[in-house]
């Protein structure tokens, strides 16, 4: 493992560096940070497979499920779509923040950085929203019955994955409103960015997995 | 917004991007919203419809925002190697679900339903859990 300097180190996959300060890269030439996020989002997979995997396993087990179909159907389909929507514009919003630091347009990038944090935290406000209208309107709680819990358990936890993705969107908002990236400094947002996308694209799949199937 | 954006030395077209995952989420939901209204294909295909539309913007988060696409192949590989184990842990443990007898999911549904059947009190829960754990041995044994 080498030290880098913050003016040739680690690259992104056969192009540009992502470059940081302090940074420090492995003999692949790839920066810690980066493999220690991939590593960490491994093993969110594997979290993230258990609650999926025990739904599945659960359903399949239960003659009966919530009926789609019927009038009492406590899910609200198009809300959640509505939010879905929110998030992938998130994910594309953060994209462009990236793609702004690296070319050097800092307004820009704060700005996408700022929105990023605004859908999230919008995404946010209308999970609880839903929770709410779910445990006072339908009567819907973890402990109603297995779909109940299942829906809680997936969701909640996903949920608490955007919580804690909307706070250190906060924290990289506010460090790039006070200049702390630019074109030779952008590690941090690149990271962070691997786990908000990461959270967008599990909720692809629990959109598609607990609401429409 | 940029019409294009930039994953290390590589753009992206980040509009059209943008625009495929829209188009399929509206496609999804509006399959899923036409299926409730008419059933017009059984459920099993409607699930695979969606599927159908659901893994293309899963892969597209991957290889595009991500940059999965254009990183080295360490990353590549600690990337999918999860999605693999994951993916045939659940296969493994579906196939076993999918051996039990319907009796045997039925009594799955009762362990699931304890607290509406059997929550009667202290002594008639443990009752009701007892039950259910023999029950479920026996479907276990009747599967195999």
């Amino acid at each position: 493992m080498s030290h880098a300097d913050g003016s040739a180190q680690g690259e992104a996959g056969g192009g540009e560096a992502p470059l940081m300060a302090h940074g420090s890269v492995l003999k692949t030439g790839i920066l810690n940070g980066k493999i220690a996020t991939w590593l960490f989002l491994g093993s969110e997979v594997m979290f993230f497979t258990g609650l999926i995997g025990a739904y599945i396993v659960l359903r399949f087990g239960q003659d009966t499920w919530a009926d789609p179909t019927a009038a009492d159907y406590p899910l609200n389909i198009p809300l959640t779509a509505a939010n879905t929507f929110l998030l992938i514009c998130s994910s594309v919003t953060l994209v462009w923040a990236l793609q702004s630091i690296q070319e050097g347009k800092r307004a820009a990038g704060n700005w996408g950085l700022f929105l990023t944090t605004l859908f999230g935290a919008v995404f946010v406000g209308v999970q609880a929203y839903e929770y709410y209208a779910l445990f006072v309107h339908e009567g819907m709680r973890p402990d109603s019955d297995i779909f109940g819990s299942c829906f809680y358990a997936m969701t909640g936890f996903h949920g608490l994955h955007v919580f804690l993705g909307v706070v250190a969107m906060a924290v990289l908002t506010v460090m790039g409103w006070r200049g702390c990236f630019g074109p030779k400094k952008y590690a941090p947002v690149e990271f962070t960015g691997l786990y908000w996308h990461f959270v967008d694209l599990v909720w692809i799949l629990l959109f598609a997995i607990v609401y429409l199937m | 917004m940029s019409a294009n954006a930039r994953s290390g030395s590589h753009r992206l077209p980040l509009w059209s991007l943008f625009l495929a995952l829209l188009a399929l989420t509206a496609a999804e939901v509006v399959l899923y919203d036409i299926w409730v209204k008419h059933q017009f294909i059984p459920k099993y295909a409607l699930v695979i419809l969606i599927l159908v539309f659901t893994l293309p913007k899963a892969a597209i988060v991957m290889i595009y925002f991500m940059h999965l696409k254009f990183e080295k192949q360490i990353i590549v590989v600690l990337a999918i190697v999860p999605f693999f184990l994951a993916t045939g842990g659940v296969l493994a443990i579906l196939t076993d679900t999918m051996t039990l007898k319907p009796q045997a999911r039925n009594q799955v549904t009762a362990i699931g339903s304890y607290e509406v059947d059997h929550g009667d009190g202290d002594g008639g829960g443990e009752h009701g859990h007892d039950d259910g754990g023999d029950e479920d041995d026996a479907g276990y044994d009747d599967a195999y």
